[in-house]
C-alpha cells in the first residue's frame, strides 16, 4: 500500500513539478526507468511471496539502474550508439514479463 | 515486513540467536524475537541489561511481534504500532550499544531502526521511480525529441533537412526565374527594338548559326593523314568531344561546323564535310576554354590516341589565346519548323 502511495507520490510530484531532464541525462533516463520498473516489479513479486527484503530491493534497484546506465554509457563511448540501450531494454523487458507472469501465478494461484 | 527484515540481518549474526532466546520467559513473544535478533555478542547480552533499555527498544519492539510483522509485510509504518509491547531484550549490553554501530547491535532496536531506514529508502526509491517515469515520459515528448536525439540522429536529420532545403531553394530559384521571365518578357520585347537584349541575343544566335566570324581563346587541332587512314568517324568523335568540352564555335577544314554539320567518307580523296570535299591535313579550329578543350582531346583513348593508332596519322594541338574563325554559314531558313506557341 504505502509502496503504491510512494510511487503515486513520485508520479504526482513529477506531474506537478513538470521538470525537464537535463540533456545529458536523456539517453540514460529511459533505460534507468525500465531497470527500476523491473526492480519494483520484482519487489512486488517477492512481497507477495512473503520474501520481500528492503535491503535486497534497494541493492537490486540501485545496482540494476546503475548497471543499465553504465551499459548505455559504454555503448555510447564505444560507438554502438543506441544499440546497447536497445539491448538493455530488451533484456529488462523480458525480465519484466517473466516477473509479471510469476506475479500472475501468485495472485491467481491463491 | 519485520519477518523479512530480520532475515537479511540474521545471516550476519546468526550465532547470537541461540543465546538470546533465553528470554522467552520475560516476554510473551520472545521466541520470535530471538530469531530476528542479530546480537553479535550473545554472552554479553544479559536479559536484564536488555530490559534495562526499554526506551531505546520501544520503537524496535514493533518488529519483534510476530503477528504484526506478518501483516506488516508491506507497511513499515504499521510495524511501529506494535511498539507497545514490552521492550524486547534487544540490547545486549549497555556498553555494547555505544561501542557498536546501531546497525550491528541488538536485534530489536538496531534491526528495526535499520529496517525502517531501509523501508524509507525503499519508499524513496519507489517515489523516485514514479518521478523518473514521468520525467522520462515527458522527455519522450516529440517537442523534446531534438534535445534527446543522439548526434547521429541529429546529423541525419540535419542532412535530410539540408537536402530538402537545397532542392526547395533550387526550385524557388527556378520558379522565380520563370516568373521574372514571364513578367519581363513583354516589356523586354517592347524594348527590343531600341537595342540591348535583342542585339545581344541576335549575336548569340549568330555565333551558334555560324553567320558571323568569331574570335577568342581556343585551340587548333591538326590531323595529318598522308595514308588516308583517318575516316569520318574519327572526326565525328573529335567534334563530339569538343562540343562536350564546351566548344562554342568550330571550323573543320575550312567549314564552319554548326548543328547540322555532318562528316562523311570520300574514298580516295579524304572526307566530305557538309558537302565539301576536304583532304588532309585536316585543321580544326575551336573556340572555347582552351585548357578544357585540350584536356578533352588528350583523354586516354580519346581523339589524339585514336588518331595516333591509325596508320601514318598524327595529330597535334596548339592552344591559343586569340583564335579567329572566319568561315561563315548562311543563316538557316527552316522550311518546316516554326516556333511553337
Amino acid at each position: 500500500m504505502i509502496a503504491l502511495l510512494a510511487l503515486a507520490l513520485g508520479v504526482v510530484a513529477g506531474l506537478v513539478l513538470g521538470p525537464t531532464a537535463p540533456g545529458w541525462l536523456d539517453p540514460y533516463l529511459p533505460v534507468a526507468v525500465v531497470a527500476a520498473v523491473d526492480a519494483a516489479l520484482g519487489a512486488a513479486r517477492s512481497a507477495l511471496e512473503r520474501e520481500f527484503d528492503d535491503r535486497e530491493f534497494i541493492v537490486t534497484f540501485l545496482s540494476d539502474v546503475l548497471l543499465a546506465v553504465l551499459l548505455v554509457l559504454l555503448g555510447d563511448l564505444i560507438g554502438f550508439g543506441g544499440a546497447l540501450s536497445t539491448a538493455v531494454v530488451v533484456v529488462f523487458g523480458i525480465r519484466i514479463f517473466t516477473t509479471a507472469s510469476a506475479l500472475r501465478r501468485v495472485l491467481i494461484g491463491r | 515486513m519485520p519477518p523479512d527484515t530480520p532475515e537479511p540481518a540474521s545471516p550476519a549474526e546468526p550465532a547470537a540467536q541461540p543465546g538470546d532466546d533465553p528470554k522467552p520467559a520475560d516476554d510473551p513473544k520472545p521466541a520470535e524475537v530471538p530469531k530476528p535478533a542479530e546480537v553479535p555478542k550473545p554472552a554479553e547480552e544479559s536479559k536484564p541489561a536488555e530490559e534495562s533499555k526499554p526506551a531505546e527498544e520501544s520503537k524496535p519492539a514493533e518488529d519483534p511481534e510476530p503477528g504484526e510483522e506478518s501483516r506488516l509485510a508491506e507497511d513499515p509504518g504499521t510495524g511501529e504500532d506494535p511498539g507497545t509491547d514490552e521492550p524486547p531484550p534487544a540490547q545486549p549490553t549497555d556498553t555494547d550499544p555505544s561501542a557498536e554501530p546501531p546497525a550491528d547491535r541488538g536485534r530489536g532496536g538496531g534491526a528495526s531502526a535499520r529496517a525502517r531506514v531501509a523501508r524509507g529508502a525503499t519508499l524513496v526509491l519507489l517515489a523516485v521511480l514514479g518521478f523518473a517515469t514521468v520525467v522520462a515520459v515527458r522527455s519522450a515528448d516529440p517537442s523534446h525529441s531534438l534535445a534527446t536525439a543522439s548526434p547521429d540522429q541529429l546529423a541525419a536529420r540535419l542532412r535530410a533537412i539540408g537536402a530538402d532545403d537545397r532542392s526547395l531553394a533550387a526550385r524557388e530559384g527556378r520558379l522565380r526565374g520563370e516568373r521574372d521571365a514571364l513578367a519581363s518578357s513583354p516589356p523586354a520585347a517592347a524594348q527590343a527594338s531600341p537595342g540591348g537584349d535583342a542585339v545581344a541575343r541576335a549575336d548569340e544566335f549568330a555565333v551558334l548559326a555560324g553567320t558571323v566570324p568569331v574570335d577568342g581563346p581556343g585551340l587548333e587541332l591538326t590531323v595529318r593523314d598522308p595514308q588516308r587512314s583517318v575516316d569520318a568517324s574519327v572526326l565525328v568523335d573529335a567534334l563530339q568531344e569538343l562540343r562536350d568540352a564546351g566548344a562554342e564555335a568550330i571550323e573543320i577544314a575550312g567549314v564552319r561546323a554548326v548543328v547540322s554539320t555532318y562528316v562523311a567518307d570520300d574514298p580516295g580523296h579524304g572526307l566530305i564535310v557538309d558537302g565539301m570535299s576536304v583532304s588532309p591535313p585536316y585543321v580544326l579550329r575551336v573556340i572555347g576554354a582552351a585548357h578544357t578543350l585540350d584536356q578533352a582531346l588528350r583523354i586516354p583513348g580519346g581523339v589524339l590516341d585514336t588518331v595516333a593508332a591509325r596508320d601514318g596519322a598524327q595529330a597535334s594541338v596548339r592552344t591559343s589565346d586569340h583564335l579567329r574563325i572566319d568561315a561563315l554559314r548562311a543563316a538557316p531558313r527552316p522550311r518546316y519548323a516554326r516556333p511553337a506557341g
